[in-house]
């Protein structure tokens, strides 16, 4: 993900800032890292450039379909 | 993994070219250009045809799916952000898009408050006067009259069959909930292959709705 969208993403839930932890780029964009949301005291990871932002009960739920 | 992450792959594949060409070229046209967010943007055709004068966001709940779309904006040289997120809890700031897109998304959502939340979010998110284009399968395609309001649709794999949830919308529905939601529905369609004089039985119901 490339920095600026920082401008326009926030949590999922509260729809509060994110603080990014840069864990790893290169000269493009941010490859791994963190979103954090102190209010909601959740971390959404960035893996392989991609910011995940499943809000938390997604991101640990099946998504399987059923009736 | 969801339902999405398996299918990622072969949907890459066999959905390479947007099926709704045609109704999103005209909608680019009217639209000009600008930002642009894709709800269940799925690898990314869609964008294609507003490519070059839009800046194109993509929300996807799929991961496979995203990793699958910034293949597609590679090999048909376009920028994306892209995320993977979800319809019913957008993670975007209010009123920062003036058009959006969600080509066959929105009816995947399986409970009512959360169908319903779907297009407040939708409503949320976009600029006042922004416009937004939607597509959904229509209840009353000739192929379900004998379905119920909620089915399963069957997607094979080289490792067998997935069942995908759909929740089936009317006319009359999509476009309640849509208005109740802040937009206002400037047009209701079918898709454009369909070719009956009579739009109620048409395979999707395309909405063209203004942001209140």
């Amino acid at each position: 993900m490339k920095e600026s969208i920082m401008e326009i993403i926030v949590c999922p839930v509260c729809k509060g800032p994110l603080e990014l932890v840069v864990a790893e780029r290169n000269e493009r964009e941010i490859t791994a890292g963190s979103l954090i949301c102190h209010k909601c005291n959740h971390t959404y990871p960035i893996k392989d450039g991609i910011p995940n932002l499943l809000p938390p009960d997604i991101q640990t739920q099946s998504l399987q379909p059923g009736l | 993994m969801n339902t999405y992450d398996e299918i990622a792959e072969s949907w890459y594949r066999l959905r390479h070219w947007t099926r709704f060409k045609q109704e999103l070229d005209e909608v680019a046209g009217r639209w000009g250009s600008g930002r642009l967010l894709n709800i269940g943007c799925a690898h990314g055709p869609d964008f294609l045809p507003f490519k070059d004068r839009f800046e194109f966001w993509g929300l996807d709940s799929s991961e496979q799916m995203i990793a699958q779309a910034i293949k597609y904006s590679a090999k048909f040289k376009f920028d994306a952000s892209l995320v993977v997120g979800d319809a019913v809890k957008l993670p975007f700031r209010d009123g920062v898009f003036e058009w959006a897109i969600s080509v066959a998304a929105y009816h995947h959502i399986k409970e009512k408050k959360e169908r319903e939340a779907s297009f407040r979010e939708l409503r949320r998110v976009m600029k006042p006067g922004g416009e937004v284009f939607i597509t959904v399968w229509n209840r009353w395609q000739k192929a379900f009259w004998n379905r119920g309001r909620e089915t399963l649709m069957s997607w094979k794999t080289r490792d067998g069959e997935i069942l995908r949830y759909y929740y089936l919308y009317t006319y009359p529905e999509i476009k309640q909930k849509v208005s109740a939601a802040g937009f206002k529905v400037l047009k209701e369609y079918p898709e454009a292959t369909y070719k009956w004089p009579v739009k109620y039985f048409s395979r999707n119901i395309c909405i063209l709705a203004r942001a209140n």
